[in-house]
């Protein structure tokens, strides 16, 4: 049973009511076909993994209801969202959700779907090229960062060649270039 | 056959088919691991469904044919004839031989002899050793040589060995000497044609499931702690106050705070969504603000008024599971997300409250194992003839479902033993 006061009238904040001719029904099928999607339908919407997050507060979608998307089939709607990109992968709602349903994995799985379908921010596709021009994200600065802590300007050991050579050959190279 | 049955566990199930068994002309052996019955029920005070007191529900053959209840107190535990009560007994083994079962028992000390005293509570009045009283979170003191609650059966005190000095007053002043204070345990063993499993459940510690702050905050409870508070007979007669002792103006309930979590217990633990509405009730006659975060009411029919007074009495209904409670100056503040405003809620209150799962007592005994499944419950009928189970040995049940259970499985022993089948 689900409590009903008369105090709070219809969620004024989400979406549109939903148009069922618009669900793709095979796309509960397909995450659950994908790493860590199994447990998908064993959400009960509690919100626990909601609650749980650092940053949902601010999400238009928040993760419990992107999962009750993915179960209600709103394909497009949960792999155009931003939502799966703001996600820290932090893993706190994974952790704590009692159903056992790997929300972060899940989202990970959302991404990849987007990815393939050439959906990504731009972003993101910024920092893939960053990725794969400089070998790393984060550029220590030799002048403060390490000098502050008495550190020898370079980075010891620091080779961020492999790394160029192999994303280059992954879907991040070929992305950032414009591919699939 | 014979007509020896053992029950274990003396809460409101193990006294309900105890008393049916005995009335039916079987030969009972109640065994209780505390020093007075009633389990569960003694923590209680007023229960759903009909806001009685739950010492009211003492039920012996006169109880149907004369149209009255009776409080424990006034029970006939200790004087029905074919019925014999056990207290601060355990059960060590149970052996199976042929179509009997050898049990064998072991009594701790009470310290003060049931066949002697008179309970005239000198002895109480003239022990100085105080310390915090456990069932009353702690709140209040009670003696060494004391008594859990009054209406608990044996109505004699007991002594608590570890805090007793045995400066030895007590002993001096009961003029019946009833107080031994060098008592030893003793052991002993039944043979018995049936075992029924009575033994309950607790409320599990919520201190197991991380991000509630149970144990960082003192105005963080559970609901039977809640429930010591509400208790007229309670630490506070009955008035909610915070650790420090300042009037509560505002508590957060959080429901199923352990419960149908595949991280802490899997089941439904199926009383606590009406008691916490009870305590709800009781909270909002103080005039106290009460705020119940939920996933959904599961609350069975018999106690559907309990959702409509709480509702009537302006109790403010959360959709959402909170996942934790931070402390804020001291006090708790409950994170969670109101699914139906979407929106993030931080709510202050001077109590939060956690209607923790309920876990199998039986779970904590080796000698059980062998009859429970994976949560440690118990089958109403064990694959092993001769052993049953009723009450919430069963599962995490209500009252009224405890005390059903235990009528049936009452019928289903004397059947078994005395229908000639
Ligand atoms: C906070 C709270 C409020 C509640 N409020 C209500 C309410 O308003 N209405 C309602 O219907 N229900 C309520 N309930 C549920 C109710 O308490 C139970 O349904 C009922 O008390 C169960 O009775 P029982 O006899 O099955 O178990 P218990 O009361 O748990 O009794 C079991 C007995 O077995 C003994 N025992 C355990 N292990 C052993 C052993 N190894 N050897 C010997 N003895 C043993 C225990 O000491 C105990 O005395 C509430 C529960 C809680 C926690
Ligand atoms: S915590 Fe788990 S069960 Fe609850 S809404 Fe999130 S995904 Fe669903
Ligand atoms: S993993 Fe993502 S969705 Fe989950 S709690 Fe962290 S930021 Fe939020
Ligand atoms: S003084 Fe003796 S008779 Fe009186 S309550 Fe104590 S033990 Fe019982
Ligand atoms: S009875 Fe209610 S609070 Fe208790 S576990 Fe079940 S749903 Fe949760």
């Amino acid at each position: 049973m689900t409590e009903t006061g008369e105090k709070k009238g219809l969620p004024d904040v989400f979406i549109e009511p939903i148009n069922m001719s618009e669900l793709d029904r095979g796309f509960r099928k397909e995450i659950q076909s994908m790493p860590n999607g199994e447990e998908l339908s064993a959400c009960f919407a509690c919100s626990t993994c909601t609650s749980a997050c650092p940053v949902a507060n601010i999400w238009e979608i928040k993760p419990h209801q992107l999962i009750r998307m993915i179960i209600l089939g709103m394909r497009e709607k949960v792999l155009s969202s931003k939502e799966i990109w703001l996600c820290l992968t932090c893993f706190e709602c994974q952790e704590r959700c009692p159903q056992g349903v790997r929300v972060t994995d899940i989202f990970f799985d959302c991404k990849n779907l987007a990815a393939e379908e050439n959906m990504i921010p731009d972003s993101i596709v910024a920092l893939g090229k960053e990725l794969l021009e400089k070998g790393q994200l984060y550029i220590v600065t030799a002048d403060w960062e390490r000098e502050d802590l008495d550190l020898e300007p370079d980075v010891p050991g620091l080779s961020t060649d492999a790394v160029k050579r192999v994303l280059g050959g992954t879907r991040t190279g070929r992305l950032v270039k414009g591919g699939k | 056959m014979g007509d020896t049955v053992i029950v274990v566990g003396a809460g409101l199930a193990g006294i309900q088919v105890s008393h049916q068994l005995a009335d039916l002309g079987l030969r009972v052996h109640l065994v209780e691991k505390e020093a007075t019955v009633g389990g569960l029920s003694a923590h209680l005070g007023k229960v759903f469904p009909t806001d009685d007191c739950a010492l009211c529900l003492d039920a012996c053959e006169e109880l149907f044919s004369g149209h009255h209840r009776r409080c424990q107190y006034r029970s006939l535990l200790g004087t029905q004839k074919k019925l014999s009560l056990h207290t601060l007994t355990e059960v060590r083994s149970i052996k199976h031989e042929g179509d009997k079962f050898s049990v064998s028992l072991k009594t701790t000390p009470r310290y003060v002899l049931l066949d002697r005293c008179v309970v005239c509570l000198e002895c109480i009045n003239v022990c100085d050793v105080e310390v915090p009283d456990e069932l009353n979170l702690g709140r209040v003191l009670r003696r060494a040589v004391y008594r859990p609650i009054p209406q608990g059966v044996p109505l004699a005190p007991i002594i608590d060995m570890n805090s007793c000095t045995k400066c030895s007053k007590c002993v001096d002043v009961c003029k019946v000497d009833a107080i031994d204070l060098e008592q030893k345990c003793k052991t002993r063993t039944i043979k018995a044609d049936a075992v029924v499993l009575a033994t309950g459940v607790e409320e599990s510690s919520p201190s197991v499931l991380p991000g509630y702050a149970y144990g960082h905050c003192e105005d963080v409870l559970t609901q039977r702690e809640l429930g010591r508070l509400l208790d007229s007979a309670g630490p506070s007669n009955g008035k909610a106050l915070t650790a420090s002792g300042r009037q509560v103006g505002s508590v957060t309930m959080i429901l199923c705070a352990g419960s149908r979590d595949l991280n802490a217990v899997e089941y439904c633990s199926r009383a606590c969504c009406t008691y916490s509405l009870k305590h709800a009730i009781m909270l909002r006659e103080q005039g106290v603000d009460v705020t119940i975060c939920y996933m959904d009411l599961r609350v069975p029919t018999h106690s559907q008024s309990f959702l409509e007074r709480a509702r009537e009495s302006d109790v403010t209904f959360v959709r959402g599971k909170p996942d934790h409670v931070v402390v804020r100056e001291g006090s708790p503040v409950t994170i969670v997300e109101d699914t139906e405003s979407q929106k993030r809620l931080e709510i202050e209150s001077d109590l939060v409250v956690l209607a923790s799962p309920l876990v199998p007592h039986a779970a904590e005994r080796e000698v059980f194992n062998s009859f429970l499944d994976k949560y440690g419950f118990a089958a109403r009928h064990n694959a092993l003839k001769g052993i049953y189970a009723c009450g919430t040995s069963t599962g995490a049940n209500d009252i009224p479902g405890s005390v059903a259970e235990a009528n049936s499985v009452a019928l289903e022993v004397y059947m078994a033993l005395k229908g000639g089948a």
